[in-house]
């Protein structure tokens, strides 16, 4: 149990010298100095011992009044006698007590004086308290100065264990003891002196010194100190460092703590020190949580008053710390409840000091946490806008109109409604959807009609209308704007997309007018270069050649590296070319370079077509050779190379081509990222006229494959094998599927193209290696997702599924295909396979809808729509009703007579269904018509359908 | 806030008792101090101590004939609590077996006991120690006097289930619990977020995985980008909202530093990286994140969105009007001729608002 450490020691030191005075009564009492006060004297009746006594029990009973009282009276009356004077001077430190506990600190300060300077000395541990006792009465009266002069007074007492920069540790033992407890208070108060005379370095300086040799107590009381030194020095990272090293001490606190890591994280928030800043903001606890560790605290201590008052005999003398300690913490609390808004204004800050660092993603996070589980507050009116705009940062399109949404719910009134919606708007238009971001903005111009957002969202109107392809209702909006706002700053823009809009819209004279208007209104504007390319492409369009190549031929003068420099070379080409200057328009598409990629390539192959076209064939192959070397990994160099190999006359061009395509060939063919040697080696068995050119190639593909495996360029090999398995194609096919599978075998998915990757796939299907074949399919979509062979991959997945009686993988890989093919030729194969499962999952609905779906597919082959209509059929013979299957039958022999294999199937079918119906008529003549319908011999419905007619006749 | 100072000022942060008083309320009247020390059957097990100076006496006293337990602080007994071990397994678990029933007396000990207990169970190597970590869970969160403790062995049930591998009960009760319209504590919610954040991020490992070229296939791409952001938000949020212990945050932390690394964004894990190890200088995450801080090139590694900002000092939000809300907002996607809308969700854009 602690000790009130002040008031025990001295009661504890005065009774002893009490005892000490009654056991020699017979002693003199000389006079001593006294201090006069203003109290009414006792009865001068009373004796000078009764007054001793009095004030004896007055003080064991902490009547502090009745005790200076009595000592005052005893002063007053009796202080002239030298037989009292010995004793009042022993008096004097236990009345200086009662003044002091009386708060009467000058009247205090005399006596302490005198009693500390007395002769003789007191004893250490009491000259201890006086001077402590000197510093608390200075500290109180604000005389900092002199407190602190009685602290150092006081800490000198201590001449053992100084506790600044001690050359030991202080024992716990002392530091339990009452001089421990005094000379660590005398450290605190020093401090706290330091801090109210502005010395905040020293102050902070002094107590770290000290800090790590006090008690757990006052090792928080330093601490927050210290912290609160460092923050008034203006260095709050020093006191952040003090609070992450010394947190735990700081726990029994929780408002202090809470309120005092904000205010660290302020200042450093105001400094730019944001991630510190926000390491304090995330510490910081909520409003209920600070609310209740705080009442837990005054629970605590309440508890231990009630278990003291068990234990003690004199409960207030024990109890009065912890009843000050719960006593303040109620304060504190109190306080605490009064502040507004605490939570919001917690995450503002911390969202802030991301949002200063660039982080949107946390600071959306932040924010819309703090819309959708906190009140709304005013001040978090304003963050909609921040939210919005950090999700747009974000590119989270679907998050800003939610936020749009959480805002306008809870502040529907909001000044910064527009603002939020025209967000809204933007994000809806980024994400495509315009014609709800049409709707949007449009809410915008009338709701807040007067405002710059509703300009604004004018503009944005007319730029979603031209993103989807409504370029005369975006012209109109451009035209309304433009009238209405001219100086606006989005006017500049506004014209430029108009010039956009006409030009799409083929008003070419009406696009050269308004390029013109923009070049006056905008000399240096940011758009000209775009507003002079679509004045250019109008003036070529209404065949002004000349005046088209003058207007590029200045743009490329004086704009020569500008991004939209490549299309301008290639409509200056275009314009020379149209006014017929061949060479110079040659030179204008050769001058394109081969990093404006596909305006490169555009601009070789007109250029190649100039040449071909002036028979410059040499000049040509030279050309073939610039694209091999400048864009080797372009998917149309194959292209260009066969188009030359087509288009050329001459038997040197055809020559020289073959050879530079065997450099090709050799050159890349070990590189996977040069799709033109399977466009050029693909191609090679199509040129071979004879059986010899194909033997002469198969010899020289399989020299390739030698020197490729010799060499270790596994691409090229593989490449090579499957060159060769291609030129085998026809002539021995079980060749060329032995090739693939063993190449298959060998072959890294990732350095493998799709056609290569689909060819061996399908190879391993033909002689059944499903597992095989899936996962080269699997390959080929991991690999090359966007393919062309994309379809085959699926279409082989998806049977595999079917064979393997993965139902619902199978389904799933359907439901892939139709989406991500639609307009592949396997779609009907695909869709019959659909229906087929669903029909067996007993769900004929959903395999009649697939089959009527697939009877509407425009590019479906009439072979499968054939098969479709027999299933159909047979769903309704399946459901009982021949007389609905009987159409269905008939279509198949009418409108796809040329599929002979349903087609016999539909005639056996429908006769069946005749006679199902009892039209025993009917039923025959299908049977006849069937059988003389021109069909192959070896269908087996034939002769089932030439029984089933001998057994119909025989019954007739 | 100043205080007057009168005598002895550090009454602020008293410490409360050097030794365990509790309570016990017997039915005839009498509060008794004594130390309780748990129950074995139908007793009440406490220590108490008739002459002050002589050592404790250990009673047992019917249960019957106590109507309540006022419990006190134990500074040994929260010492054990706050710093065992396995090696201190046993002890736990005698402690645990004889504070059971007392679960949902107030401020009953009994709780902290039994979620420390099973919180030292998930340490240990052997699988079926881990398994008996669920059931303490389990009485914990549906017996616990304090919702807070109730709270508290939900997520030590969610932490069970992932230590004994059941990952997708794990994950199946995290959604729910997530789903559900009660209000979840903060540390459960985190906890919940960091289980489905983990299990998302395998998706994400796994979709990547299948799919190199992902950015070629739409379909893949917009389920990518999907888990992507899923997967950040889950992790950051715990290391964003309030009252989420260090531990949890850390680990969400963690965890978005691994999705940015996962998804090539190095920019953001260098970001990522930073906070680690301003946040937890000395933690191991931090030592990891300074390797890869220095395995990048000296470009990113010497960029500092922190130091860029600072000569900007922001104010805090909600202070400004939205002043340049219009500007900002149409500029942002005001497309001129040369610069098209983004085609790469995935990419973070560093203009400013």
């Amino acid at each position: 149990m602690r000790k009130n450490t002040t008031v025990l020691v001295l009661l504890s030191w005065l009774l002893s010298g009490l005892t000490a005075f009654a056991r020699a009564p017979a002693q003199a009492m000389r006079p001593v100095a006294t201090v006069k006060a203003a109290v009414p004297a006792f009865s001068t009746q009373q004796t000078a011992e009764e007054l001793i006594r009095e004030a004896k029990l007055a003080l064991v009973n902490h009547q502090w009044e009745k005790a200076a009282i009595a000592y005052q009276a005893l002063t007053n009356d009796f202080g002239d006698r030298p037989e009292v004077a010995a004793i009042l001077a022993r008096l004097r430190p236990a009345q200086a007590m009662c003044l002091v506990q009386l708060q009467r600190f000058k009247d205090a300060i005399p006596l302490l004086d005198a009693s500390i300077h007395a002769v003789p000395a007191h004893s250490v541990a009491v000259l201890q308290q006086l001077t402590f006792q000197r510093a608390i009465c200075e500290l109180n009266l604000k005389r900092f100065p002199e407190c602190l002069s009685a602290i150092a007074e006081c800490i000198a007492q201590f001449p053992s264990i100084m506790m600044v920069a001690p050359t030991e540790a202080p024992t716990a033992a002392f530091l339990a003891s009452e001089a421990g407890q005094t000379l660590q208070i005398a450290h605190i108060l020093n401090a706290r002196c330091l801090i109210e005379s502005d010395a905040f370095e020293k102050a902070a300086y002094q107590i770290a010194l000290v800090r790590p040799h006090l008690d757990d107590v006052h090792a928080s009381e330093a601490t927050l100190l210290e912290v609160d030194a460092h923050l008034k020095a203006g260095q709050p990272d020093r006191a952040l460092a003090v609070l992450r090293s010394e947190s735990h001490r700081l726990m029994a606190v929780p408002v202090t703590l809470n309120l005092l890591t904000l205010k660290i994280g302020d200042a450093l928030l105001a400094r730019g020190q944001f991630r510190d800043a926000i390491h304090c903001f995330s510490r910081v606890r909520t409003f209920l949580t600070v609310q209740r560790q705080q009442e837990e605290r005054i629970k605590a201590l309440e508890r231990q008053i009630s278990w003291s008052e068990l234990e003690a005999n004199s409960p207030k003398e024990k109890n009065s710390p912890w009843i000050n300690a719960r006593d303040r913490a109620r304060q504190e609390l109190n306080a605490f409840r009064q502040t507004q808004d605490f939570d919001a204004s917690v995450r503002l800050r911390l969202a802030t000091a991301y949002q200063a660092m660039g982080r949107y993603r946390e600071t959306a996070l932040i924010l819309e946490d703090t819309m959708v589980n906190l009140q709304p507050a005013p001040m978090l009116e304003q963050t909609g806008v921040t939210l919005a705009q950090c999700w747009s940062q974000c590119e989270e399109w679907a998050r800003v109109e939610k936020a749009s949404d959480l805002f306008q719910s809870q502040f529907p009134n909001s000044d910064t409604k527009s603002a939020i919606l025209l967000l809204r708007g933007i994000a809806q238009q980024r994400d495509a959807r315009h014609v709800e971001a049409l709707a949007t903005f449009e809410q915008v111009a009338n709701d807040f009609a007067k405002t710059d957002f509703a300009v604004r969202a004018q503009f944005m109107a007319g730029f979603g209308q031209l993103l989807s392809g409504q370029t005369g209702d975006a012209l109109l909006r451009f035209d309304k704007f433009l009238n209405h706002n001219p100086q606006h700053p989005l006017a500049e823009s506004a014209l430029y997309w108009k010039t956009v809009a006409l030009s799409i819209n083929k008003q070419h004279s009406r696009c050269i007018e308004a390029a013109k208007d923009y070049a006056a209104r905008y000399p240096n504007g940011e758009n000209r270069v775009g507003v002079i390319l679509q004045k250019a492409h109008s003036t070529l369009a209404l065949h002004n050649d000349a005046e088209a190549v003058a207007l590029l031929r200045r743009l490329l003068a004086t704009e020569p590296r500008c991004e939209q420099a490549p299309e301008a070379q290639l409509l200056l080409g275009d314009a020379l070319r149209s006014s017929g200057d061949e060479e110079n328009a040659l030179a204008a598409y050769q001058r394109i370079s081969s990093s404006a990629g596909k305006a490169f390539e555009e601009g070789w192959f007109k250029g190649a077509k100039l040449l071909q076209q002036l028979g410059r064939e040499a000049e040509l192959l030279k050309q073939v050779a610039v694209f091999e070397t400048e864009r080797p990994q372009s998917a149309r160099l194959g292209e260009a190379i066969l188009w030359v190999a087509k288009t050329s006359r001459q038997v040197d061009t055809q020559r020289d081509l073959e050879h530079l395509i065997w450099e090709i060939i050799t050159h890349h063919g070990n590189d996977p990222a040069v799709p033109a040697v399977e466009d050029l080696l693909a191609a090679l068995p199509k040129h071979c006229a004879d059986d010899a050119k194909r033997e002469e190639l198969e010899h020289r593909l399989r020299e390739l494959r030698e020197e490729a495996e010799r060499l270790h360029k596994p691409v090229m090999a593989l490449r090579a094998v499957w060159a060769l398995a291609s030129a085998q194609q026809k002539t021995a096919p079980e060749a060329a599927r032995n090739r693939l599978l063993g190449a298959a075998a060998k072959a890294s998915a990732k350095d493998t193209s799709s056609r290569i990757l689909a060819d061996m796939a399908s190879a391993r299907e033909e002689i059944g290696q499903t597992m095989g074949a899936m996962t080269l399919w699997r390959d080929l979509l991991k690999w090359h997702p966007r393919a062309i062979e994309k379809d085959r991959a699926l279409a082989g997945l998806i049977t595999a599924a079917v064979e393997t009686n993965h139902q619902e993988t199978a389904l799933a890989l359907i439901a892939r295909f139709e989406g991500e093919v639609p307009t592949s030729g396997l779609t009907g194969r695909i869709l019959l396979a659909k229906s087929d499962l669903q029909r067996s999952s007993g769900d004929t609905s959903a395999a009649q809808q697939s089959l009527e779906g697939l009877l509407s597919e425009r590019l479906v082959l009439g072979q499968f729509k054939a098969e479709a209509l027999l299933r159909l059929a047979d769903i309704q013979m399946q459901r009982g009703k021949p007389e609905l299957a009987v159409p269905y039958y008939q279509r198949v022999y009418v409108m796809y007579g040329r599929w002979k294999g349903p087609v016999a199937k539909a005639y056996l079918r429908s006769a069946e269904a005749f006679e199902a119906l009892g039209n025993t008529e009917a039923a025959r003549r299908t049977y006849e018509h069937m059988l003389v319908a021109g069909l192959p011999g070896d269908l087996p419905e034939l002769t089932q359908a030439g029984q089933r007619l001998q057994k119909l006749e025989g019954i007739e | 806030m100043k205080n007057k100072i009168i005598l002895c000022i550090c009454n602020l942060s008293l410490p409360l008792l050097c030794h365990a008083v509790d309570i016990a309320l017997l039915k005839g009247g009498e509060r008794r101090p004594c130390v309780i020390a748990g129950v074995e059957g139908e007793t009440v097990l406490v220590e108490t101590r008739p002459v002050p100076d002589f050592p404790p006496v250990s009673v047992r006293i019917p249960r019957n004939q106590i109507s309540g337990i006022e419990f006190g602080p134990d500074a040994q007994r929260d010492a054990l609590i706050q710093k065992a071990t396995l090696a201190q397994l046993p002890e736990l678990k005698l402690l645990w077996e004889r504070f059971a029933p007392l679960l949902n007396c107030e401020d009953s000990p009994s709780a902290r006991i039994g979620l420390r207990y099973g919180l030292v169970l998930l340490e240990s190597d052997n699988t079926a120690q881990r398994e008996w970590a669920l059931p303490v869970f389990a009485k914990i969160a549906e017996y616990a006097w304090h919702p807070n403790d109730r709270d508290a062995a939900r997520q030590g049930k969610l932490r069970a289930l992932m230590a004994i591998n059941q990952v997708p009960e794990a994950v199946a009760a995290a959604s729910e619990l997530l789903k559900s319209d009660a209000a979840l504590s903060p540390p459960l919610a985190a906890e919940a977020r960091l289980i489905l954040g983990k299990n998302t991020e395998a998706e994400l490992r796994q979709l990547l995985e299948e799919n190199p070229r992902w950015e070629e296939d739409d379909a893949v791409r917009t389920k990518r980008n999907r888990l992507y952001h899923c997967a950040l938000d889950l992790y950051l949020l715990p290391a964003l909202l309030p009252d989420v212990s260090p531990e949890l945050a850390l680990r969400g932390l963690w965890g978005a530093f691994g999705i940015h690394r996962l998804c090539g964004d190095q920019a953001l894990a260098a970001e990522t990286a930073r906070d680690l190890i301003a946040f937890y200088p000395s933690t191991t995450f931090a030592k990891e994140s300074a390797k890869f801080l220095d395995s990048l090139p000296a470009e990113l590694r010497n960029s500092d969105s922190e130091r860029d900002a600072r000569d900007a000092v922001a104010k805090p939000i909600g202070n400004k009007k939205h002043e340049n809300a219009s500007s900002s907002s149409s500029s942002q996607a005001a497309p001129t001729a040369s610069a098209p809308a983004s085609s790469a969700p995935h990419k973070r854009k560093r203009s400013g608002t």
